[in-house]
């Protein structure tokens, strides 16, 4: 084998890699772009201009619209009001009424399909709708001039919207209220005439004819200004926000925000290791070329020549290979973007993929350059430089690929670590329900009226013979609740026996409310871990009294911390005291009631769900919209979602540690040749090639075992920097240290296996006589 | 021109101090041909490299065209190499990967003179050689003579002061080696000074001065008698 020949197999491996890396960044970059272009093309759709101005309790008033609209950098102000909901009587429909101001359509770029939008100060009993309330009002007929019924008042209506563009985040709340996706499915009525209607003398309704949200539109490019102005007249109401509405929609793109930057974060990590391995393969061309390098020194280049020089050559090899990566990364743009169903973009995050590549190019071209401007002329002329100096070119091909090892080592760890905690995160979110077990809840789909599941409905699903064990819970509004310590706002939710079979909450300190505490109505509860930090700072909650409304009760358990509001709940249990029912009347809302039903061991769950949906639908003719789902199923898909995150990120990690021990390889072939009389001398006393073949088979395998350990390390400290800095604990399997371990030794004996076998196959006489080569 | 004054060169292997140079002094004046030789291992090559600029001396002083060269930088240590001396080496050293032209014209590059040229000097150089016909082949499509009269048009291609040549007929053959030393002595007349480091007794013949060094120290300097 000619010394060329190691170069060039080494070089052309390199730039593989290279190309993979840079192919990989490239992608990751434009998913990246594609999330901002989404997000920019939804605040443009609205314009970036817009703010919002929010009360977090009390509301405003026309006299703070003409405040507002008087200020020198606000263009236009207006508002809506919180919605209110009725169900139609002949089409059981529920349509949720939203009271806004005359410019409000305007304001938020709403275009109307047909008709008009109604006057400033109009309290007449006009209505636009939603594109979709349009169709289901009026299935058949014209909406424009048709009527409605709400409240007693007969509604004509004067326009229809355009239906809501998906790029404007349909199937998100944008604002117009928290529980509503968008205005397809509201009807807009002037907001006096709301006022008019809704004003009940009902605790905590009493405003709901009132402006709770502001929108704004600043004059061009002063947004800021406009937003300060703003503050400034409210200056000393703390609970009023003003906020830009680009700011609000950054958080719908929060989680594919994060997931995008970490997958590119180790897509420029994994170039970055790319670098590393033409860095070895250089030097070790190196050698091939010592003796070039020692004429050009003695045809009068200096040393900066030479090194200029070498930079130049990896500095090319990195580049080009780079830009072959962006070439093909970017014909692979389209059908990625088909697969996933996303947008991906080339633009300004692509300044970090050129950086990125000039930056590793450079990387890669110093310790050639460097170790190549160092050689002796004279010892380079006769080929004896390297010997000479084998030992620190050796040494530092090895702490590059060893190096490189370990940072791949410590990536994937780091990423197993948080693909692990996010399933576990997700199992606790979710409780992780026993398989089977069915959660029946009223509908939420559409406009249909839901059913309201009452505790008779509980009682006769309870009484089927395919249940094994069924379980009520139903919620209230929020309720004052006390302690001796202090007072705090509670949700009260009131369950049945058999709560603890099915999981509401991890009992954290004393203990589940008993089936008898449950069945006899007995006056103890069990506390969320948010509201027992409330009423108990000192942490002393068990066995204390707490005061519901014309109630004493006794606190037997305290819930363990659960992150976030899982999907299924109306409440966050954090926040929630649970009751036996029948201790105290609650008033729990219609609507907002669970049943939970565990079949009999002979019945499937979804032959249970189809026998639910049938009783429900004879019990509540007309208004059969149930939802029954199996928690269970619900996370694992999720969870499944989860993996394939976790899988793309892991992907990447796998690609950067086949990266950084195939230069592994660069090294044993740096060590092969360097050595090579050292072979010839130990074949020459009687070695035999499978001894030779070992010697540096294992050599690479220390070196990478000890980067390894290194990179574990490093891998340990970021989970720690985490632990510190996240709000969950991030966990690692050492089953999955293991693995990657093997995984690294193995690329590593695989990359080293053919310099070994080269070196095995040495003639002793040869490797001898060109020792020094 | 050159001035060494008690060089000293060694080497350190492991703790073992090897010494190649033992006190070598010697002046060359400009346009003399000095022919170098002694036994191998006797410090030839290594007494070329120091005059060259390729190695540094251990001890001692080395003065060219009367100036300390010891203490300059790498930069003009490389420049003075570039243009006032011209290698020749016994296994030719050309680069395997460059046509004729493109070796030839290495030092020009290094001289900072623009490609165009560049090739026009490396060609009228290789005419010079009898390589007319020789520009675009590669070192491995050359014959040995062939390969060192690239080697030697590369060593003239910035008019150096002298030429120093390692055994430059050792792996040629006699009709070769001939052609060489012919072109050798060309060079001589017109001016160039050469040091020439041989075992061919007739080289040594054509210099006008013979020095023999042993064991790192020059333990004879003698005029060739051409009568």
């Amino acid at each position: 084998m000619g010394n060329v020949r190691i170069g060039t197999q080494g070089a052309g491996i390199a730039a593989i890699c290279v190309a993979v890396s840079a192919a990989v960044l490239f992608v990751v970059l434009s998913v990246r772009q594609g999330v901002d272009w989404d997000l920019a093309s939804l605040v443009e759709s609205i314009g970036g201009d817009l703010f919002t101005i929010t009360a977090r309790s009390g509301t405003f008033d026309s006299e703070s619209l003409d405040r507002i609209s008087q200020l020198p950098f606000v263009r236009e102000v207006g508002g809506s009001t919180a919605y209110s909901q009725f169900y139609s009587p002949a089409e059981t429909l529920m349509l949720y009424v939203v009271g806004v101001t005359h410019n409000y359509f305007q304001l938020l770029n709403l275009a109307l399909r047909v008709g008009h939008t109604f006057g400033a100060a109009t309290e007449e009993y006009v209505a636009v709708l939603g594109s979709k309330v349009a169709s289901a009002l009026f299935p058949e007929g014209d909406p424009l001039d048709g009527e409605f019924s709400y409240r007693g008042h007969s509604f004509k209506v004067v326009g229809v919207l355009e239906p809501f563009p998906t790029t404007r985040g349909a199937g998100s709340s944008w604002g117009f209220a928290q529980q509503i996706d968008n205005p397809d499915h509201l009807v807009f009525v002037p907001y006096r005439t709301h006022a008019l209607m809704v004003s009940l003398p009902v605790a905590g309704l009493d405003d709901m004819g009132k402006l709770g949200f502001l929108w704004g539109r600043a004059r061009d490019g002063c947004l800021r200004q406009a937003i300060r102005q703003v503050n400034e007249l409210f200056d000393g109401m703390e609970e009023v926000q003003v906020r830009p509405l680009a700011a609000q929609y950054e958080g719908l793109f929060y989680t594919r925000r994060r997931i995008s930057d970490a997958l590119a974060a180790i897509a420029l990590l994994v170039l970055l290791i790319s670098s590393t391995n033409v860095a070895s393969v250089s030097a070790t061309a190196l050698l091939d070329r010592s003796k070039e390098i020692g004429i050009r020194r003695a045809l009068g280049a200096c040393r900066s020549h030479i090194g200029r020089m070498l930079l130049r050559e990896a500095t090319f090899l990195m580049l080009s290979s780079g830009a072959v990566g962006a070439i093909l990364g970017a014909l692979l743009l389209h059908p990625i973007a088909l697969a996933l169903g996303t947008s991906l973009r080339i633009g300004m995050y692509h300044l970090v993929f050129l950086g990125a590549l000039a930056t590793s190019g450079l990387l890669a071209g110093t310790l050639p350059a460097v170790l190549g401007a160092r050689m002796d002329p004279a010892r380079a002329i006769s080929q004896r430089s390297i010997t000479s100096r084998s030992l620190g070119g050796v040494s530092l091909n090895r702490l590059f690929s060893g190096v490189a090892v370990a940072a791949g080592i410590a990536v994937t760890v780091i990423i197993v670590a948080l693909g692990d905690t996010s399933i576990r995160y997700l199992r606790l979110r979710w409780l992780s329900p026993e398989p089977g077990t069915l959660r029946v809840r009223p509908g939420m789909e559409g406009f249909r009226q839901p059913v309201d599941l009452s505790y008779d409905d509980f009682l006769a699903l309870a009484s089927l013979e395919s249940i094994d064990s069924a379980v009520w819970m139903a919620s209230s509004r929020s309720a004052a609740v006390a302690s001796a310590h202090g007072a705090s706002e509670a949700v009260l939710v009131e369950i049945t026996a058999g709560a603890s079979r099915i999981g509401i909450g991890i009992v954290d300190s004393g203990r589940m409310l008993s089936d008898e505490e449950l069945t006899l109505a007995h006056p103890s509860v069990v506390l969320g871990s948010g509201i027992s930090q409330r009423l108990f700072p000192d942490g002393n909650a068990i066995g204390a009294q707490v005061d519901l409304p014309q109630l004493q009760a006794r606190v037997v358990g305290v819930l363990a911390s659960r992150p976030g509001l899982p999907p299924y709940d109306y409440v966050d249990i954090n926040d929630a005291v649970f009751v036996p029912r029948g201790v105290m009347d609650l008033h729990t809302s219609p609507g907002r009631s669970w049943i939970w039903l565990k079949p009999t061991a002979d019945t499937s769950a979804d032959d249970l769900a189809s026998i639910v949906v049938a009783l429900l639908a004879e019990r509540h003719p007309g208004r059969g919209l149930v939802e029954v789902s199996e928690p269970a199923a619900e996370m694992n898909e999720l969870v499944a979602v989860q993996r394939s995150v976790s899988v793309a990120q892991l992907a990447l990690a796998a690609l950067g540690l086949i990266v950084a021990t195939t230069g592994m390889g660069s090294t044993v072939w740096l060590s092969v040749v360097v050595r090579k009389r050292e072979i010839g001398i130990r074949k020459a006393v009687g070695a035999r090639g499978v001894r030779i073949f070992l010697q540096f088979v294992l050599e690479a395998l220390g070196t990478t075992i000890v980067a390894s350990g290194v990179g574990m390390g490093a891998g340990v400290i970021g989970m720690w920097f985490l632990n510190r800095n996240a709000e969950i604990r991030v966990i690692l399997s050492p089953n999955w240290l293991f693995l990657t371990l093997g995984a690294a030794c193995v690329v590593a004996l695989a990359s080293s296996a053919g310099p070994a076998c080269y070196a095995s196959r040495c003639e002793a006489a040869s490797a001898i006589r060109r020792g020094d080569g | 021109m050159i001035e060494l004054l008690d060089i000293h060169k060694s080497y350190r292997k492991r703790s073992v101090s090897v010494e190649a140079l033992n006190g070598i002094s010697l002046s060359v004046r400009e346009g003399l041909w000095l022919s170098v030789v002694g036994p191998s291992g006797s410090g030839k090559s290594t007494m070329l490299n120091i005059v060259g600029l390729l190695d540094r001396p251990t001890a001692g002083s080395y003065l060219f065209k009367g100036r300390e060269v010891d203490a300059l930088s790498d930069r003009e240590r490389s420049h003075l190499r570039n243009q006032c001396f011209g290698f020749v080496f016994q296994s030719f050293n050309l680069i395997p990967q460059f046509n004729a032209v493109r070796n030839v014209a290495i030092p020009l590059y290094y001289a900072g003179i623009r490609r165009h040229e560049r090739e026009r000097i490396a060609r009228g150089l290789l005419d010079q050689v009898g390589l007319t016909d020789r520009y675009a082949h590669m070192p491995a499509e050359l014959s040995g003579g062939e390969e060192q009269r690239v080697a030697i048009a590369r060593a003239i291609a910035n008019s150096p002061a002298v030429i120093l040549a390692d055994e430059p007929t050792g792996n040629l053959d006699q009709k070769s080696g001939h052609e060489v030393l012919g072109l050798m002595a060309e060079l001589h007349l017109h001016g160039v000074g050469v040091i020439l480091v041989t075992h061919d007794q007739g080289a040594s013949s054509l210099a006008q001065e013979v020095i023999r060094i042993v064991d790192g120290r020059i333990v004879s300097r003698s005029a060739v008698d051409r009568n």
